[in-house]
């Protein structure tokens, strides 16, 4: 495959391939007609799609994620978490911000300032604390982002990918540690583009219902 | 006796030598004395100041403020700065600190600056909820949607900028500065910034709105 621009999804479980159908089909129904990548254990029958297969057994699929710069098949790509759904067409409007020159495209986390890093486990939110700097970082919501394949973003997912493997556990984490030495030229979205009912994309953070 | 860096682990409040009340909340920066660190040391509010982070650059002299503000109260803010008064960014310094109005966190200074080792550029959000959708005039708008095509993003507080001298933002200050010649003054130059920014990529890392606000969110 050698498509310049596209839309990965990550489907672990049988819960997550029953999303991602239904994350799929938000997609169509707004009319969004670009190429799917489904990274997954073992191909499943939905039409159209472009599976990558990926041996995976780490929490919430999260190993994978950090390696979306290897595994995704495009130059640019929007990654969307199996409980979102698109709402608009203008969700397009990512790849004309990385046409534009921007490395990765993404929303601030709901969660800021005493709530950042709320659900980090106890000793990562510690060593993270210690080793930045920015003790007032932005958190930003990884589930739905799009990146191009810059040496910039190239660096900044093997700095993600060393930063996820000391914990292996969730992965915010580990990015803003990893922009702290691996820095990025990020456009920041509005939450309409990522949040609960978001207008764009609505995330429902684990609780997609039919 | 000379002042020493120290990072707080706890918040606390304390009167500075010009005798102003001020807090300091977990993660600050401030300058104290060695009775006083031993002090705060005993009563677990600030780290070891022999095993924090030491902010060499700056103490190094390539840092400085450029304000148009005139003028600043030198002694509470610059904690010895070199100040460069203009109505224009200019490039004094390696590692510039912008600043139009609005109270400055002083504690967070020396991270900013580190901070620019790394990002061409630090501006923090007005808010995570102030999007470019909802200042400005219908007209502003308009003209930046047509450049950044859609409105649906943050904006940035531009009444305080750290900024490093490189090509990239040498280049990026001025096109903003000749996007704003050629405006009126009720155009929202937030708006002119994020169209600005948008055709000129930087490493741009947004700050939290409480960098300016002092509100510690």
């Amino acid at each position: 495959m050698s498509e310049t621009k596209g839309i990965c999804y990550i489907a672990y479980g049988e819960s997550a391939l029953r999303e991602v159908r239904l994350a799929i089909h938000s997609l169509h129904q707004v009319g969004v007609e670009l190429p799917i990548a489904l990274i997954c254990a073992e191909p499943i029958h939905i039409q159209k799609i472009f599976y990558v297969p990926f041996e995976d057994h780490s929490f919430g699929a999260r190993r994978v994620k950090v390696l979306l710069d290897d595994l995704s098949p495009f130059e640019q790509t929007l990654y969307l978490d199996v409980d979102t759904r698109v709402k608009s067409i203008d969700i397009l409007k990512g790849f004309d911000i990385l046409d534009a020159g921007w490395d990765l495209v993404m929303a601030p986390s709901v969660n800021q300032g005493a709530n950042v890093f709320a659900h980090i486990l106890p000793e990562e939110k510690q060593a993270t604390s210690d080793f930045l700097y920015n003790k007032l970082p932005i958190q930003l919501q990884a589930g739905v982002m799009w990146f191009q394949k810059t040496p910039r973003t190239l660096s900044l997912f093997d700095s993600w990918r060393t930063e996820w493997n000391k914990y292996k556990h969730h992965d915010q984490a580990a990015l803003i540690r990893a922009l702290q030495t691996s820095p990025a030229r990020i456009w920041l979205l509005g939450l309409d583009w990522n949040s609960r009912r978001g207008s764009i994309v609505d995330h429902h953070f684990g609780q997609a219902v039919n | 006796m000379a002042l020493k860096w120290v990072r707080c682990i706890q918040t606390f409040s304390r009167h500075s030598e010009l005798g102003r009340r001020a807090t300091h909340y977990k993660g600050d920066w401030l300058q104290l004395r060695n009775m006083e660190i031993k002090q705060r040391l005993a009563a677990g509010q600030i780290e070891d100041p022999t095993t924090v982070f030491q902010p060499e650059l700056f103490n190094s002299g390539e840092c400085g403020i450029v304000t148009s503000n005139k003028p600043i109260d030198v002694s509470e803010y610059s904690y010895n700065l070199p100040i460069t008064y203009s109505e224009h960014y200019v490039q004094e310094y390696q590692y510039t600190l912008v600043w139009n109005s609005g109270p400055l966190r002083t504690a967070l200074l020396p991270i900013s600056f580190e901070l620019l080792k790394s990002w061409d550029m630090l501006v923090p959000l007005e808010g995570f909820s102030v999007l470019a959708n909802t200042i400005g005039s219908v007209e502003d708008r308009k003209r930046t949607e047509d450049v950044i095509g859609d409105l649906r993003v943050p904006v940035y507080n531009v009444e305080q900028m750290f900024i490093r001298r490189c090509s990239d933002t040498a280049q990026f200050m001025d096109a903003w500065e000749k996007e704003q010649e050629q405006e009126n003054s009720k155009v929202d130059k937030r708006l002119s910034f994020l169209r600005t920014l948008f055709v000129n990529p930087l490493l741009m890392l947004a700050l939290p709105p409480s960098w300016i606000s002092g509100s510690h969110v």
